[in-house]
């Protein structure tokens, strides 16, 4: 037996730009544990559901976050987008360099930036979406 | 031909919110004041049975109930009843007459007419269960189904910033329907789908195609992606006929969207459109509107639209009367030209970065699709 017998073809691939969301998205939906990564038919390497869950481990931290001194700053978040009738997809939290934590929350509206626009207006930095000067 | 009543503007949220009956209202008056406006075809309100043909008996319940003020304990996961799209009293009826105006043009098209122009409609993200993004019921898929079960091949094409999800998903497994969304990436977007991987599934696989693109993706790229893919995937294909969805909202004055076209951009597009319709579909293209919440841009955006369809000559500067009662009842200034002025935005510095990322993604997307939909 030959493994052109046995392989899978056409197989699904991914670009170095996809991000690790998407690729994981792509793994679930598939089936597949891995992807090759093409750039203009080339293959660059591949990626595995392990490289996946490696790379984003640091995203669940089990211990206290240094620059977490606020309490219910999350909280406040999530009670303003209640306030305003918006409902929450996901939410990812992380720490991030100096005092900080970002927070990435997928909402179910198509008025995020006048939302953004409320939150700023809260005492929020709100990285995206962005302002717009015209 | 052009479809077009008042009670368009029945289907209203309310003063607050975006998806303004307002700009129809406008739109109308503008064309009237250029003295272009010909009595349209008023078309019947779509029935119970036309609206079932698409979605489930358990929304539209909900709907007429919500609609006659009746309370309804799940409404919300039936997506009405949201911040994004309200109950407000008859919004049944307000939603089958939208739907009627898009049916009565996929009607009149397998009567014979070529070009239709429904100046309402576009309700792309309802949902064959759910009521979704300011749409109840999905006029664009009742028309389509009504045209595919006259056994015609119906490729939809979705310039709205939005990704066209209700009709993608609506029509997914169906193989004689074409979707063709170019709009804002999910990654940043409402609806957050429209990934260049959902191809389609069983039947309907290759046959769903979506370019989603970087935000602040100006009138260059977009042309340039636009014309490598749409023509490529209709000479592929082989429709009878082009749905095409023209929302407004990828112009860079929406608040809604960060897409950075211009009025040029559009009348580029709107002439693209109908060379393809009578290159593969012997001109047969019925259009809808969409979304647009600008009202001083979405108002130019189909005024152009209206004049490409009908090959009239584009108007320079609006009706100074039209002009000054609109700034009075809106309370602020509007452009004045019907083309936007330059310079409406600044330099964007990643514009190259923006423009080799949405040709990338073109190439991703023939790649998936290509073994599919190429025999």
């Amino acid at each position: 037996m030959l493994v052109k017998d046995v392989m899978k073809s056409p197989v699904l691939s991914v670009g170095p730009e996809t991000t690790l969301e998407e690729a994981y998205k792509l793994l679930l939906e598939k089936g597949v544990r891995h992807l090759p990564v093409l750039k203009n038919g080339k293959l660059l390497g591949i990626i595995t559901d392990r490289d996946i869950r490696l790379a984003t481990s640091h995203l669940n931290p089990k211990g206290p976050c240094p620059g977490c001194t606020q309490v219910g700053e999350l909280a406040r978040l999530t009670g303003f987008l209640a306030g305003r009738g918006v409902n929450i997809h996901s939410l990812l939290s992380y720490p991030e360099e100096g005092e900080h934590v970002r927070a990435v929350v997928r909402v179910n509206t198509l008025e995020t930036h006048l939302l953004a626009q409320g939150l700023r207006e809260a005492g929020f930095e709100v990285l995206w979406p962005p302002k717009k000067p015209w | 031909m052009v479809i077009y009543r008042d009670e368009y503007r029945l289907y209203n949220f309310g003063p607050q919110h975006p998806f303004s009956p307002v700009r129809l209202e406008m739109l109308v008056s503008l064309l009237q004041a250029l003295g272009v406006w010909r009595e349209p075809l008023s078309p019947p309100e779509a029935t119970r049975e036309e609206v079932l043909s698409v979605h489930s008996e358990r929304l539209v319940k909900r709907v007429e109930a919500a609609s006659r003020g009746e309370r309804v304990p799940d409404l919300e996961h039936y997506g009405l009843g949201t911040g994004d799209t309200p109950v407000f009293p008859g919004m049944d009826r307000a939603a089958r007459v939208l739907v009627g105006g898009t049916l009565e043009g996929a009607r009149r098209i397998l009567l014979g007419e070529r070009r239709v122009l429904q100046l309402g409609g576009g309700l792309h993200h309802a949902q064959h269960d759910r009521a979704s993004g300011f749409c109840v019921y999905n006029d664009l898929s009742v028309a389509i189904r009504h045209l595919t079960r006259a056994g015609l091949k119906v490729a939809y094409l979705d310039i709205d910033v939005h990704h066209g999800d209700g009709v993608q998903w609506i029509h997914y497994e169906e193989k004689e329907v074409l979707t063709l969304s170019l709009h804002e990436s999910g990654r940043y977007l409402f609806p957050g789908t429209g990934h260049v991987h959902e191809i389609g599934r069983r039947e309907g696989t290759g046959r769903k195609l979506n370019l989603p693109l970087e935000p602040f993706t100006e009138d260059e790229s977009y042309l340039e992606v636009f014309e490598a893919l749409v023509p490529w995937a209709l000479e592929a294909f082989r429709p009878d006929v082009l749905v095409v969805q023209a929302g407004a909202d990828a112009h860079f004055l929406d608040p809604l969207a960060d897409l950075l076209l211009t009025t040029r951009a559009y009348e580029r597009l709107f002439r693209l459109i109908l060379e393809h319709a009578e290159v593969f579909t012997g001109g047969r293209v019925l259009f809808t509107l969409g979304g647009g919440y600008s009202l001083d841009a979405a108002v130019r955006v189909w005024a152009i639209l209206y004049h490409v369809f009908h090959g009239l000559p584009l108007p320079e500067r609006l009706p100074e009367s039209w002009l000054k009662a609109w700034e009075g009842r809106l309370g602020g200034a509007l452009t004045p030209t019907l083309h936007d002025p330059e310079g409406g935005y600044p330099e964007i510095p990643r514009k190259p970065e923006i423009e080799k990322r949405n040709r990338l993604t073109l190439e991703r997307l023939t790649e998936l699709v290509s073994p599919y939909l190429l025999h």
